[in-house]
C-alpha cells in the first residue's frame, strides 16, 4: 500500500512548488539519508511525485489505488496527541515485565 | 518361517527405569525422566548417582515450566532437586523462578540466603539481577531494600530514581534530567535512566530519544519498554503493524504513548484486510457506523481513490458526502472504464472532462492521457467506439495537439508529436509540428535531434541540415548531426547536378567531403563528384574519383550499385557509364556472396526502392543469381527474416521461395519460413493458396517463434487479411494515424490504403454481414438485378453509425474478394478439398 505524497511530506493538495520543496528538505534534514535510508527513499520518492504543479495534478487525477490508510495511522502517530503515562502507569508496565521475563537463562 | 518364528518368540529383556529415565533426561523429556527416575530410585533408594540424574531432571522441569510462565510450579521442582541434592537451591534462579510465579517477596526472600554470604548484599546489585532488584524496588517492592545496606550505592540510586519518577509524574522534566545525571552508568538503575530520559525527549528531540533507546541492552528489563517508546517516537505509520508484535505491557505503552484507542486500532486493521476488495472496502467505510471513530474528511479521502475499482459505490458515495463536481464524477468513471479495458467508453468520459473542467492544465494532461492509451485489442471496444459517434478524431496525434492546445509549453508532448509524425515520410504535418516546436525550445538539444531526424527522414535535408548545425554548434562531435550535414550538402549537390550548374554541385560536394570524416566515409560524395566529372566531360578525373571510391572498405558490389544508383537518380547518360554497368553485371556475376554483404546489400536495395526512379528491378535481375546462390548462407533467423521480409514487401518472390526454402530447412518448426514460402509460391496472393494451406498458414502463425519481429507478424496479418478469411488484428488507435481528415476519399484509395482505412471496421462487420451479403449477392444475381451491390448497400447501410458510401465500400470489397463459384468451379472445389474447407465457405457454397 502505497503512502500518500502530500501526507507523507506534510503538504496540502492545493500547494505551490516552493512549499513542496520547502517541506521536502525539512523532512530529509530531519531524517537523513545516512541515518534513515528507507525513510529517506519514501520522501524522496514521495517529493519526485509532486514535486511541481503538473506532477501534483498528474497525482491527484490518475492515481488509483486501495485506500491509503497512512494519515488514519498519522493520527495516531501524531505529536498533538501524543500521551504521556504516570508514573503508576511506568510502574504497573514494569512489574508486568519483570514478572513476564524473569532473570534470562536462569 | 524361520524368520517368523524368530519375530513371534523374540521379546527384548525390559530396560531397567533407570537408563530409560537418562534417555528422557539426555533427549530434554524432563517429565519422563522424572517419573521413571522416580521408579528407579524405589528400587535403588540409595543411589546417589540415580539422587542427582532426579535432581538434574528437577532442575530441568522447573526450566520448562519457568518458560511456560508457571514460575511457581518451577519453584516447587528446584525445592525438590535441593531436597535431593541436599544443597541449597541456586538463589538466584530460585529468584527468577518465583518472580515469574508472580511471588515477589518468596523471590526477594529467596536471596537472603546471599546476602548473608556478601554482608554488603554487593554481589547482588550487579547483572540482570541487580537490575530485576533495581526494577522491583521501582514498583513498589520494599523488602528489596532490606537485601542492601542502608547507605549502599543501591539504596541511594533508588531514592534518585524515585525522585526522578516523581518529577516526571509532575511534568517537571528538567528537574527529572538534572536528577538522571545522578544515576551512574554502572549503576543497576542505568537502563531506567536511559529508558525515562528518552521518554522525556520522545516528543521534543525524537532523534536523541531514538539514540539513547539503542543503547537499551536487549536482555534488559526495560528493552520490550523501549521498543514501545521508540515505535511512538518514530512516527513512522508504516510501523503501526509492529504494535501487535509488542508484548503485553509494552504495546500498552505504546498505545498509551500515542493516544491510540483500541477499537479504532481494530477497525483499521479490518478494514485494512479488505484491501484487496475495494467495493468491499468501499462499502464498508461508507458505513455510518465508522463516523465516531473516524473524521468525516478521513472516510471521504479513504473513499475516493477506491470508486474507480467500486464504481457502483459512487452514488452511495455522492449520498453520503455531498456531489463531486461533473468532471470529478467523469473521472472516476473513466478510471473505471479503464480498468475494464472499454477504452472508447473511457475515451468518452475524459473527452467529456475535458470538456467541464476549468483547469487547461487539466485538460492538457487529459488529452496526454488519451494519446498514450493503448491499441484497441478487440473488436467489442471498437463496436463500442462506431456507438459513441463513429469515426471521430482519436488518433495519438489528435489528443497530442488537443493537449498542446492547452499547454502548448510542454516540452514532452511537443516531443512525442514530433517523433509520431517523424514516422511517416512526407508528412505534411512535420514542418508545422517542428516549427511549433523548436519556436518553444529553441535551445533543447533533444527537440533538436528529434527534429533533425524527423526532417531527414521526411527527405528535407537542408532543413535536416539546419537542425544539424545547431546541434553542431552546442555539440561540435555530434555523429548523426555530421552524417546529416554531409547528406544534407550531398542532397543540395545532387539537385544542383540534375540542374547540370555543376560548378555549384561541386562547391557544395567539396563541403560535403570536408564535413565527412575520414574513417567514415561511404563513397557517396566520390562517386557523385566522379558524375560531375564525368558530365563535365573530364573522364580521367571521374575514373579517378571512382577508383577512390572504389578503394573504400566498402564491398565491391555495394560500391558498383551505389554508382548505379548515382547514375541513375542524377540521370547521367548511359554512354557514359556504361563501362560502370559492365563491372557491375560482371562483379554480380562472378562474386563470392557472403552473409554480411549480402545483408548489406538487401538492406540497400530496399533503401533504393524507396525512390520511386531508380531501375531497383533490373538491378535486382542482375543480382538474382547471386542471391540465389546466397540464399544457403548460414544466416541467423533475425537476418534470414529481415531479407524474407524485404523480398516479399518487394514482391522478389522467386529469391523469397529459395531464402524461405532454405530456412525451412534450417528451421523446420519455424512458422514464419512456411509463411515465407507460401508467399512466395502464391506470388503474395492469398487466394491463390489453397484453403487447407491457409490453415497450415494459420498453424505456422500460431507455432512460430515467440519472439517473432513485428514487421513479420504484421507482413502475416496483411497477407491472411486480404481475404478476409481470418480475423484481422484491429488497428484503429494507429501511432502512424496522422489523418485527421474525417472524409476520406475510398475511391482514390488502392487496396493497401483501403485495407489500413476500413480492416478494422471489415473485422468487425463481416461476421455479421458477410453471409447476409453473400447470400443476398446470389439471390440478386438470379433475380438478374445487375446493380445489386450498389443496391444492397444502400439497404444495408440504414441504421448504421457511419456513412453510405464507406458501407458501400466495405460491401463492394466482401463482394470482390468472395467471388461466387459458378457450378463447375463448386463441383471441382468440393472434389478436391472437400476435407479442408473452413465451415464458412461450406456455408456459402451449399446456401443456395
Amino acid at each position: 500500500m502505497t503512502i500518500d505524497p502530500f501526507y507523507l511530506l506534510g503538504v496540502e493538495r492545493e500547494t505551490d512548488d516552493e512549499s513542496v520543496r520547502k517541506a521536502y528538505l525539512e523532512k530529509i534534514r530531519q531524517w537523513p539519508p545516512e541515518h534513515y535510508p528507507e525513510r529517506f527513499q519514501k520522501i524522496s520518492e514521495a517529493y519526485s511525485l509532486v514535486q511541481t504543479r503538473k506532477k501534483r495534478l498528474v497525482f491527484q487525477l490518475f492515481h488509483r489505488g486501495s485506500a491509503d490508510f497512512a494519515p488514519v495511522k498519522g493520527g495516531f502517530f501524531s505529536a498533538n496527541t501524543r500521551g504521556r503515562p504516570t508514573q503508576d502507569e511506568l510502574k504497573g508496565w514494569l512489574k508486568k515485565v519483570l514478572i513476564s521475563s524473569g532473570i534470562k537463562g536462569r | 518361517m524361520a524368520q517368523k518364528r524368530r519375530k513371534k518368540g523374540y521379546s527384548s529383556p525390559p530396560r531397567p527405569k533407570s537408563s530409560e529415565g537418562l534417555d528422557h533426561l539426555r533427549s530434554g523429556h524432563f517429565k519422563k525422566a522424572i517419573e521413571s527416575l522416580k521408579l528407579a530410585l524405589k528400587e535403588d533408594p540409595q543411589s546417589a548417582d540415580l539422587k542427582n540424574l532426579l535432581a538434574e531432571a528437577y532442575v530441568g522441569r522447573a526450566r520448562e515450566l519457568s518458560d511456560k510462565g508457571m514460575g511457581q510450579e518451577a519453584a516447587i521442582m528446584l525445592e525438590r532437586s535441593s531436597l535431593l541434592t541436599e544443597k541449597p537451591p541456586d538463589p538466584v534462579m530460585l529468584f527468577s523462578l518465583f518472580l515469574k510465579g508472580g511471588q515477589i517477596d518468596r523471590a526477594v526472600a529467596s536471596l537472603k540466603p546471599q546476602k548473608e554470604k556478601s554482608e554488603t548484599g554487593e554481589s547482588l546489585d550487579a547483572g540482570p539481577l541487580g537490575e530485576a532488584l533495581a526494577g522491583l524496588s521501582l514498583v513498589g517492592c520494599a523488602e528489596v531494600l532490606t537485601l542492601f545496606d542502608e547507605n549502599s550505592p543501591f539504596v541511594n540510586h533508588h531514592h534518585t530514581a524515585l525522585e526522578i519518577l516523581q518529577s516526571y509524574d509532575r511534568g517537571e522534566d528538567d528537574a527529572a534530567l538534572v536528577l538522571l545525571k545522578k544515576l551512574p552508568v554502572g549503576s543497576p538503575f542505568k537502563n531506567f535512566r536511559l529508558f525515562i530520559h528518552a521518554l522525556i525527549l520522545s516528543a521534543s528531540q525524537p532523534e536523541t530519544a531514538l539514540g539513547l533507546l539503542a543503547k537499551v541492552g536487549e536482555d534488559s528489563f526495560f528493552h520490550p519498554l523501549a521498543q514501545a517508546v521508540k515505535l511512538a517516537t518514530a512516527s513512522d505509520p508504516s510501523q503501526i503493524d509492529a504494535l501487535s508484535s509488542l508484548s503485553s505491557p509494552a504495546s500498552d505503552l505504546a498505545r498509551r504513548l500515542l493516544n491510540i484507542d483500541a477499537d479504532a486500532l481494530r477497525t483499521v486493521s479490518q478494514l485494512e484486510s479488505l484491501a484487496s476488495n475495494p467495493d468491499k472496502l468501499a462499502k464498508a467505510l461508507l458505513k455510518p457506523g465508522l463516523e465516531p471513530l473516524f473524521p468525516r474528511e478521513v472516510l471521504k479521502a479513504l473513499c475516493l481513490p477506491l470508486l474507480p475499482s467500486a464504481i457502483g459505490q459512487l452514488e452511495p458515495f455522492q449520498q453520503r458526502f455531498g456531489h463531486l463536481p461533473p468532471w470529478e464524477v467523469q473521472r472516476i468513471r473513466a478510471l473505471a472504464m479503464e480498468e475494464q479495458n472499454r477504452w472508447s467508453s473511457a475515451v468518452a468520459e475524459w473527452k467529456k472532462a475535458a470538456d467541464n473542467v476549468n483547469d487547461p492544465m487539466i485538460k492538457a494532461l487529459i488529452y496526454q492521457r488519451l494519446a498514450g492509451f493503448p491499441h484497441f485489442q478487440d473488436s467489442r471496444n471498437l463496436w463500442e467506439m462506431f456507438q459513441s459517434g463513429g469515426r471521430e478524431k482519436n488518433s495519438r496525434a489528435d489528443f497530442l495537439e488537443s493537449s498542446l492546445r492547452y499547454d502548448p509549453k510542454d516540452r514532452d508532448t511537443h516531443l512525442a508529436l514530433i517523433h509520431l509524425h517523424g514516422k511517416k515520410k512526407n508528412n505534411p504535418k512535420v514542418r508545422t509540428t517542428l516549427d511549433r516546436a523548436v519556436r518553444e525550445f529553441p535551445e533543447d538539444r533533444e527537440i533538436l535531434e528529434a527534429a533533425m531526424d524527423a526532417t531527414f527522414a521526411a527527405g528535407t535535408f537542408k532543413k535536416a541540415g539546419t537542425f544539424a548545425e545547431k546541434i553542431l554548434s552546442f555539440n561540435p562531435i555530434h555523429h548523426r548531426a555530421h552524417s546529416v550535414m554531409v547528406e544534407s550538402h550531398l542532397a543540395h549537390a545532387r539537385k544542383k547536378i540534375k540542374e547540370r550548374r555543376l560548378d555549384l554541385a561541386n562547391k557544395e560536394l567539396l563541403v560535403a567531403e570536408s564535413l565527412e570524416k575520414k574513417h567514415a566515409r561511404s563513397g557517396r560524395v566520390q562517386v557523385c563528384q566522379a558524375m560531375v566529372a564525368f558530365l563535365n566531360g573530364q573522364g580521367p578525373e571521374g575514373e579517378e574519383k571512382l577508383r577512390l571510391a572504389r578503394s573504400l572498405p566498402t564491398h565491391p558490389l555495394e560500391t558498383e550499385l551505389m554508382i548505379q544508383a548515382e547514375a541513375a537518380r542524377l540521370k547521367v547518360p548511359s554512354d557514359i557509364v556504361k563501362k560502370n554497368e559492365l563491372t557491375f553485371k560482371a562483379l554480380s556475376k562472378n562474386a563470392v556472396p557472403d552473409t554480411s554483404s549480402i545483408l548489406k546489400l538487401i538492406q540497400n536495395i530496399e533503401h533504393y526502392l524507396e525512390e520511386k526512379s531508380l531501375p531497383v528491378k533490373h538491378w535486382m535481375e542482375i543480382l538474382q543469381p547471386l542471391f540465389i546462390k546466397a540464399a544457403v548462407l548460414t544466416f541467423t533467423m533475425e537476418e534470414r527474416r529481415l531479407i524474407c521480409n524485404i523480398l516479399l514487401e518487394n514482391n522478389f518472390f522467386n529469391i523469397l521461395n529459395h531464402f524461405a526454402k532454405a530456412g525451412q530447412k534450417q528451421w523446420a518448426e519455424e512458422g514464419s519460413f512456411i509463411f515465407f514460402s507460401l508467399s512466395a509460391q502464391s506470388e503474395g496472393n492469398v487466394l491463390a493458396v489453397r484453403d487447407g494451406r491457409i490453415g497450415i498458414l494459420e498453424e505456422a502463425m500460431h507455432s512460430t517463434d515467440s519472439r517473432l519481429d513485428t514487421r513479420t507478424m504484421g507482413n502475416m496479418e496483411k497477407f491472411l487479411s486480404a481475404s478476409f478469411l481470418t480475423p484481422r488484428r484491429p488497428v484503429f488507435f494507429d501511432d502512424d494515424d496522422d489523418d485527421d481528415d474525417d472524409d476520406v476519399d475510398f475511391s482514390c484509395m488502392d487496396d493497401t490504403d483501403f485495407e489500413s482505412e476500413l480492416g478494422p471496421i471489415v473485422a468487425l462487420l463481416k461476421g455479421e454481414i458477410e453471409s447476409r451479403v453473400v447470400r443476398e449477392h446470389k439471390l440478386r444475381r438470379k433475380m438478374g438485378d445487375k446493380k445489386y451491390g450498389e443496391s444492397l448497400a444502400k439497404e444495408l447501410a440504414q441504421g448504421l453509425p457511419m456513412g453510405k458510401e464507406i458501407f458501400g465500400e466495405i460491401i463492394r470489397k466482401i463482394l470482390e474478394n468472395n467471388p461466387l463459384p459458378d457450378h463447375g468451379t463448386k463441383k471441382q472445389s468440393e472434389k478436391s478439398d472437400a476435407g479442408h474447407r473452413s465451415p464458412r465457405q461450406l456455408e456459402i457454397e451449399f446456401d443456395d
